[in-house]
């Protein structure tokens, strides 16, 4: 009796463990992220990363399509170029930036602005870039990126997927995602 | 089954055993190898992957004079052993690589801080060892395991920058000519018949220790202090080191060719691109020498001056912007004018809050590039001007 009930302690303790550190969460409603500092409506059935470094939402996993929802200090140093952000940037000026910070990783080939233009997000003046390049395995991809600053903090919200197929389908949910985002406090 | 399996031991440890010394293409007693003839195709494989990426720089003119140099320095009899092939890759990092085959990649970074031809056959002498004296060939008899190897550096590639966008593309080959590069003695012996290259061909000997002085002063400014590369190398300094002294021991009486204004017409282009991805980048410095280079060269290109421009505004200090305006100026006061200092400048009116001056800028940007990819910022911006 005392065997079985250790048996039975040690899979409730380990099935508790296994949940609370489940990588993976299904989404759907508003989710709100104290750590980055904003609020979205996340799509039903899509699944989040469980962290608080960034949201990272996809539905049929990362490599066929992912909204990725990022804030960091102006200060912060980027990944493949030295330059940075800096407070009072003009949309423009923050997307020039972003964007070469994107097209200098050594892992992308064939990087291009399709577009560039000013739109709004969370009430505020941000930049919305589409571009396309080809991954490590030489696929075509395409992206949409929103950024913005907020005082000394910049906001990403980026959607990627392989241009063929994926990309098309999944846009609109991006845009709503992007429509229903809110900064819990604002600087 | 004992004989099979003797034979089958013998088998291996003969492959094991290839020899790691193989004469140069110019001895008599050259002739190529199975597994060298194997190598040779697995670099066209590999070539055909990085000519395909985008990465290429395309500029007949400098190919054409590129491999006019590479012909100088190496007699028609070695070409008819190795067919060198010079091209340009972008790359704002100063490398250059040659595969066993006799194709040699030279990014726009060593372009663009080389200052003349001598630098240049310097160089090109250097990669074209590489290929004479069979490196490659004797590198990958000397590695056990070259799958295990390979898939280690794959893993590390991506941090080193003198690799850049390359890492998506170098195959097993690539990556040993790019990032490993070859022992210490190939490399002294590459540097010093590469030299004899360079005083055979008719240069002057005074500039070979500069190029490296060169790449010395790149390491510097990145504050790379033991790149990945040069790991296994003989130091830089070791090798100017090594110039210095064979300098000393030559016969001085003769100057040779340096040929540096011919070089800066030939290689204006690249040092221009070059100072582009510098921008790009983040690497101000870099960038500013480059167009600077170019302005010095192409004095009435506004293209030069604009880029100038952009590197003061994105570094974005006070002083930088006053120097931003200055060239932007420039660069729409010539007689061709640049439709991106147009923008350049109306940026910097517009946030100063010159609302006149700012609508002038961007009018004329709009005129100038009707289908900019950035127009409608442009428009936003204008309508706020009004």
């Amino acid at each position: 009796m005392m065997k079985s009930m250790k048996r039975l302690l040690a899979a409730i303790f380990i099935a508790v463990a296994l949940t609370g550190c489940a990588p993976w969460i299904r989404t759907g409603g508003p989710f709100t992220s104290q750590a980055r500092n904003v609020t979205v409506d996340l799509p039903e059935g899509w699944m989040r990363l469980n962290t608080d470094d960034y949201i990272l939402i996809t539905r049929d996993g990362e490599l066929l399509q992912s909204v990725l929802i990022e804030a960091f200090h102006v200060d912060e140093t980027l990944k493949h170029t030295k330059k940075k952000l800096r407070r009072g940037m003009l949309p423009l000026e923050a997307s020039e930036v972003i964007m070469d910070n994107i097209s200098s990783n050594n892992e992308i080939t064939s990087f291009e602005v399709k577009e560039n233009r000013s739109a709004k997000v969370a009430g505020r003046q941000c930049f919305r870039a589409l571009f396309t390049y080809r991954d490590r395995e030489g696929l075509k991809i395409k992206s949409v990126y929103y950024g913005f600053l907020d005082g000394e903090w910049f906001y990403g919200i980026h959607y990627t997927a392989p241009q063929r197929h994926y990309f098309d389908r999944d846009i609109k949910t991006f845009e709503k995602i992007v429509a229903s985002l809110r900064l819990a406090k604002t600087s | 089954m004992k004989r099979f399996a003797l034979a089958f031991l013998l088998g291996l440890t003969l492959a094991g055993c290839a020899t790691t010394t193989l004469p140069p293409v110019t001895s008599p007693e050259y002739r190529m190898e199975d597994d060298e003839r194997r190598i040779w195709t697995r670099s066209e494989e590999e070539e055909k992957e990085i000519n395909d990426s985008g990465l290429v720089y395309k500029d007949r003119e400098l190919e054409d004079y590129l491999n006019g140099v590479a012909r100088k320095i190496q007699p028609a009899s070695v070409y008819r052993k190795v067919p060198f092939r010079i091209i340009v890759l972008k790359n704002p990092y100063s490398n250059a690589f040659a595969y066993p085959n006799g194709t040699i990649y030279v990014h726009t970074g060593i372009l663009s801080r080389i200052d003349n031809e001598a630098q240049l056959a310097t160089l090109l002498g250097h990669e074209m060892t590489h290929a004479t004296h069979r490196h490659q060939v004797i590198g990958f008899r000397s590695l056990r395991n070259k799958a295990a190897v390979f898939a280690s550096l794959r893993s590390t590639i991506g941090t080193i920058p003198a690799v850049g966008d390359l890492t998506n593309v170098l195959g097993e080959i690539g990556t040993e000519a790019a990032v490993t590069g070859h022992t210490r003695d190939q490399e002294t012996e590459a540097d010093m018949v590469g030299i004899g290259l360079m005083l055979k061909a008719g240069y002057d000997p005074d500039e070979a220790p500069r190029l490296f002085k060169h790449l010395k002063a790149e390491l510097e400014e990145d504050e790379i202090k033991e790149p990945f590369f040069f790991g296994s190398h003989p130091r830089l300094q070791d090798r100017i080191d090594n110039y210095d002294d064979f300098l000393k021991k030559l016969d001085r009486s003769r100057k040779g060719a340096v040929n540096a204004d011919v070089y800066r017409r030939k290689a204006a282009s690249a040092i221009l691109v070059n100072a582009s991805l510098d921008l790009k980048a983040g690497r101000f410095p870099s960038a500013k020498r480059g167009a600077e280079r170019y302005v010095s060269i192409r004095p009435g290109d506004a293209r030069g001056y604009y880029v100038l421009g952009e590197v003061f505004r994105q570094k974005g200090g006070t002083d930088d912007l006053k120097e931003a305006k200055k060239y932007f100026r420039k660069a729409t006061a010539l007689e061709r004018p640049d439709p991106d200092a147009f923008k350049g400048l109306g940026l910097l009116y517009f946030k100063e809050g010159n609302r006149a001056e700012a609508g002038k800028a961007f009018r004329s940007y709009i005129a100038m590039a009707p289908r900019a990819s950035d127009r409608s910022y442009i428009e936003d911006y204008l309508r706020q001007c009004r």
